[in-house]
């Protein structure tokens, strides 16, 4: 009876178009239209979830760190997300550096005592667009500095090639 | 009273139309304020430019990377900026001073100088060429590069607006 009551009461109340609603529908719609704007191309967007592999460089570390990697580790790729992968190859040389001869005027490739440059290759899932590869929240591009962290090691390098 | 025993005032508004009509005041104010300044004035939409990006003093990886191609985004790889057209290639040359006091070029070991054209598409006004990211591109400046393969930066060497 009560709901009765109150379609009718609904039913008879004569309702009136203002220019305020008018102003609402308006503040409203554009809310939707600056949203859709903002993500609209990110919920459109075609991503594939792919395993690609990619080489990490570590520069003039000390060797310990190398040989605490291993392939078959497994890393996480950033600082904050458990997202990581599997290390599929580590190569590893003495590092060398680029230095000045001032008094010859020209640069060489000089060898750096006790320590080696390592190329450790990962494999992980990641999404893959036409614009970005990314695994969790850490893009995989050549030449940004990722994180690289397994068990009982922690380290960072440039990411320098990318095998999709 | 200004404010009826209806809480309206002057018997037609009341405070929630008043509310909203500050809002969309607010809101219109904002968007004057944010486009109406002297940059975005006589913008002129959807220009295509090509420019010339020389990036400096790179490894072959990043050579390799930028050969690749593809669309060039901003750093959050959300909105797509251009489109890589061609890359040249050149050994670095670096200058140095040498101990007898000389300036020289010399050219360091794998080392290589890359020519990145772009074509941007964004915006054209009277003094400046801005970006889809709203960021404004000119010779002299400093400009990121990301595509799907690479991040780095080079120095805007032209700018010329594309037909």
């Amino acid at each position: 009876m009560l709901w009765k009551g109150m379609i009718i009461n609904m039913a008879n109340k004569k309702t009136k178009w203002t220019i305020i609603d008018t102003i609402i529908v308006l503040v409203v719609l554009a809310a939707l239209a600056v949203v859709f704007v903002k993500f609209g191309p990110n919920l459109t967007k075609k991503a594939s979830n792919e395993k690609v592999s990619f080489t990490v460089m570590l520069q003039s570390r000390e060797p310990e760190l190398v040989e605490a990697m291993a392939v078959g580790d497994s890393v996480t790729l950033s600082l904050t997300e458990k997202d990581g992968g599997v290390i599929t190859d580590i190569q590893s040389e003495p590092a060398t550096q680029l230095s000045f001869n001032s008094i010859e005027g020209e640069y060489t490739n000089e060898t750096v005592d006790s320590r080696v440059d390592a190329y450790v290759t990962i494999e992980a899932d990641c999404e893959v667009t036409d614009e970005y590869i990314k695994t969790g929240d850490t893009l995989i591009k050549v030449g940004v500095d990722i994180p690289v962290r397994g068990k009982g090691y922690a380290t960072s390098g440039y990411v320098i090639k990318i095998n999709e | 009273m200004i404010i009826d025993k209806n809480g309206k005032i002057g018997g037609k508004f009341s405070v929630v139309d008043l509310a909203v009509i500050l809002l969309v005041v607010l809101v219109l104010a904002g968007i004057a304020i944010r486009y109406g300044s002297k940059i975005t004035t006589a913008v002129e939409s959807k220009t295509r430019f090509e420019c010339v990006i020389r990036v400096n003093s790179v490894r072959e990886y990043t050579v390799d990377a930028l050969k690749k191609g593809g669309k060039l985004t901003d750093k959050k790889s959300e909105k797509i900026l251009g489109e890589i057209k061609n890359v040249e290639v050149e050994p670095h040359k670096s200058q140095v001073t040498t101990a007898d006091g000389q300036i020289k070029f010399v050219v360091p070991p794998e080392r290589y100088n890359c020519y990145v054209t772009v074509e941007f598409t964004g915006k054209e006004s009277d003094q400046s060429y801005i970006l889809s990211d709203s960021n404004e591109l000119s010779v002299g400046s400093v400009s990121e590069i990301y595509t799907k393969y690479v991040k780095t930066s080079g120095d805007v060497l032209s700018i010329d607006v594309v037909d």
